[in-house]
């Protein structure tokens, strides 16, 4: 017992150390913790359990306004020499957000907004869409992250339960834009989910920032599936990208409502993909952006049963609130909640 | 043209022969076709590095055909690696995909489309005079085109409305048939909200759909991935008929579901001798790989992982063995196993993945 004291506050003298000086790798990219980060959030109620992946076994830590609440974790090895946790939490964890934290032999890492410990989880909720952020994009007088800003700060104003955040999060996929992109985000309150646009695929700079390119997440009775666009030019027919996909997608069958979310949809895009989601079981919802643009009656996923819910740009200044209840996603119209003008001009 | 030699591969497979085009790359703009000798396991590159995907042995097992992109669209190549020669087709439309060998290696189709030409016609391209033709007609929103090998099927096709299939062009199509060869492609029909997928016979003139002369509610499926076998008797395809992807057989005996599971089962590949398939299928949780004989539809599993993938299967010429993609090591990889699923082998152990292989012909 004693030894077992002594540990936990060396943990914890640890894990305040790491808090301020240790968040990601020092070039932003994702370090120890793959996920969960504040691109791919962990959503639990107090109690609830999370995964988290790793490039190694840690011991793993939940910090909140200095507290810290250790993880018990069960370990399972991943292909490619991962290590992936099944997180167990506290019954008394208070609601909140909180930072993951982890610590090896010679290693530690921290991954900030990293689990959001909710309450409840209500049937009924509001979520925000951004999408197209373009950070570094010069098409306008004022800066994109600037742009960014006030979209993030009526998000925060919202009582949206979370953000998702579809792809051309940069200009050109530079690691400078990601860093700059990673700052703006962390001023958001909500959990934050993103996907890569066409704008996002520099290199792998978008998996080193972000990690997973396709994942699965369940908010309540629904399932919220996000996955990078593959237009046919460039589908990923080829890796593995269609099989998780289909293994994603049988996750949130029972699903109250099934929705996608990614950057862009086209009916040239990859043909096993729409074979997927919107043929054999199709989605009820796929939320996009790319054409900076409302929907009209041209736009649309010709299979069937998929509704699709198109919201314009954000470097734009443009965003949008969808309402979802028993009856479905119900959007709102497109909030213009930033200038495009000089900070001076907004005015 | 990129020539050279990347890596010498990790393990030498004693007693196995043969090689194995596949594509590799960083990311997708670096794509790279490649090829993998299977006794000493040396790797070289001779593609473009730009996108390439959809590596196809001639028949002969000469030269590769495969899609790259250029400055201006997608084009087709034709890649000789032992001549060391790599050269683009010349095209009507920018974008090109998907090429399907014609039984004596001296044709080329593939789906085409361009900006005065959004939907997708099949075009044919003539070796011997580089000539390219539009087939099917007036038929637009065709995809995947595959050679039948013989017209032994076309032969066989005796619907018993005989009236329908006359108005459908049946007749004229088998007459086409014999005369410049016969193609089948995925065919989009219908209208949105309620688009779906026929399975058609293509010739230079007419693009007939092939199972409502069969199925009088075909229509109500989606149907991907048509695969006629080695000689061309008998047609291997997905629907999503019965509720799930199934793999479907239409033959002499007529149309029979052989994968029969409730979940996906995807991507038929025949053996050389017609009696399997290799196929993927998520029975087992991830995507694995199975293989089926397709005369009683008895399944046997030859690659699975409990959180990995396996995917991409192709048969060696001799039916022995199945080349397959594997992401158990994290990247994924290219592996190798007998038939049954035993001796698994890794062939490909480069940085950046290795995807889509497939095995090259026996060298006529």
């Amino acid at each position: 017992m004693r030894f077992a004291g002594i540990f936990s506050i060396a943990l914890a003298t640890v894990c305040l150390m790491c808090a301020f000086a240790t968040a990601r790798e020092a070039d932003g990219t994702l370090g120890l913790i793959q996920t969960p980060n504040n691109g791919v959030p962990a959503l639990i109620t107090p109690g609830g359990r999370f995964e988290a992946r790793l490039s190694e076994k840690a011991t793993l830590t939940l910090t909140k306004d200095g507290n810290l609440w250790p993880l018990v974790t069960e370990w399972t090895h991943l292909p490619g020499g991962f290590a992936q946790a099944r997180c167990n939490t506290q019954g008394n964890l208070p609601p909140g957000t909180y930072a993951l934290h982890a610590v090896t032999g010679d290693a530690q890492d921290c991954n900030v907004r990293a689990v959001f410990v909710l309450t409840a989880i209500p049937d009924s909720y509001l979520i925000a869409h951004i999408t197209d952020t373009h950070i570094g994009s010069t098409r306008h007088p004022r800066e994109a992250a600037s742009i960014m800003n006030d979209i993030i700060a009526a998000a925060n104003k919202s009582e949206a339960a979370f953000a998702l955040i579809t792809g051309d999060l940069t200009e050109n996929g530079s690691p400078e834009q990601f860093r700059r992109f990673l700052e703006v985000l962390d001023t958001c309150i909500l959990p934050t989910f993103v996907v890569p646009g066409n704008h996002d695929r520099t290199s792998r700079n978008y998996e080193q920032f972000f990690g997973p390119r396709t994942y699965v997440f369940q908010f309540g009775v629904d399932g919220y599936l996000g996955y990078d666009t593959k237009d046919f030019l460039i589908a990923d027919e080829l890796g593995p990208q269609d099989g998780l996909l289909h293994y994603y997608r049988r996750q949130i069958r029972a699903s109250r409502w099934s929705v996608g979310f990614t950057h862009r949809y086209d009916l040239m895009m990859g043909m096993r993909a729409q074979l997927i989601l919107f043929v054999d079981d199709p989605l009820d919802y796929l939320l996009y952006g790319h054409y900076h643009r409302e929907a009209d009656e041209q736009d649309g996923i010709p299979w069937g049963r998929t509704r699709i819910i198109m919201t314009p740009a954000a470097i734009n200044g443009q965003m949008r609130f969808i309402q979802v209840d028993a009856q479905g996603l119900h959007m709102q119209e497109t909030v213009h909640a930033a200038s495009t003008l000089h900070e001076q001009e907004d005015n | 043209m990129t020539f050279f030699l990347i890596v010498g591969l990790t393990s030498i497979l004693p007693g196995q022969t043969g090689t194995i085009a596949y594509i590799t790359g960083e990311t997708q703009e670096t794509w790279c076709l490649s090829v993998l000798d299977v006794s000493t396991g040396a790797v070289t590159a001779i593609g473009q590095g730009a996108r390439d995907s959809f590596p196809r042995w001639s028949p002969d097992g000469t030269r590769i055909a495969y899609q790259s992109k250029h400055p201006d669209g997608m084009g087709i190549r034709v890649a000789n690696p032992q001549a060391g020669t790599d050269e683009p087709l010349r095209h009507s439309y920018k974008w090109n995909f998907q090429p399907g060998w014609s039984p004596d290696g001296r044709k080329l189709a593939y789906s085409s489309d361009g900006d005065a030409a959004p939907l997708s016609s099949i075009l044919v391209y003539d070796l011997d005079t580089g000539v390219e033709t539009i087939w099917g007609g007036e038929r637009r929103g065709l995809m995947q085109p595959v050679w039948l090998p013989t017209t032994d099927l076309m032969k066989a096709l005796d619907p018993d409305d005989q009236m329908a299939a006359e108005a459908l062009g049946l007749f004229a199509l088998k007459a086409e048939a014999e005369e410049h060869g016969v193609l089948m492609a995925i065919g989009v029909t219908g209208n949105p909200p309620d688009i779906a997928t026929e399975i058609f016979i293509v010739t230079p003139t007419l693009a007939v759909p092939l199972l409502p002369l069969l199925m009088p509610d075909s229509h109500r499926y989606v149907k991907w991935q048509v695969s006629p076998d080695n000689k061309g008797r008998q047609i291997a395809f997905e629907s999503n008929d019965g509720g799930d992807r199934e793999l479907f057989v239409l033959g002499r005996k007529g149309i029979t579901n052989v994968s029969n599971h409730p979940a996906a089962d995807w991507n038929p590949k025949w053996s050389s001798d017609n009696e399997w398939m290799a196929f993927e299928s998520f029975r087992d949780g991830r995507r694995g790989v199975y293989r089926v004989l397709a005369s009683t539809a008895n399944v046997f599993s030859v690659a699975t992982g409990k959180n990995f993938d396996c995917w991409s299967p192709d048969w060696s010429p001799d039916g022995d063995y199945i080349v397959y993609v594997s992401g158990q090591t994290g990247t994924p990889q290219l592996f190798m196993a007998r038939a049954d699923g035993s001796g698994s082998k890794q062939l490909s152990n480069g940085p950046h993945p290795a995807l889509s292989p497939v095995w090259q012909p026996k060298r006529k």
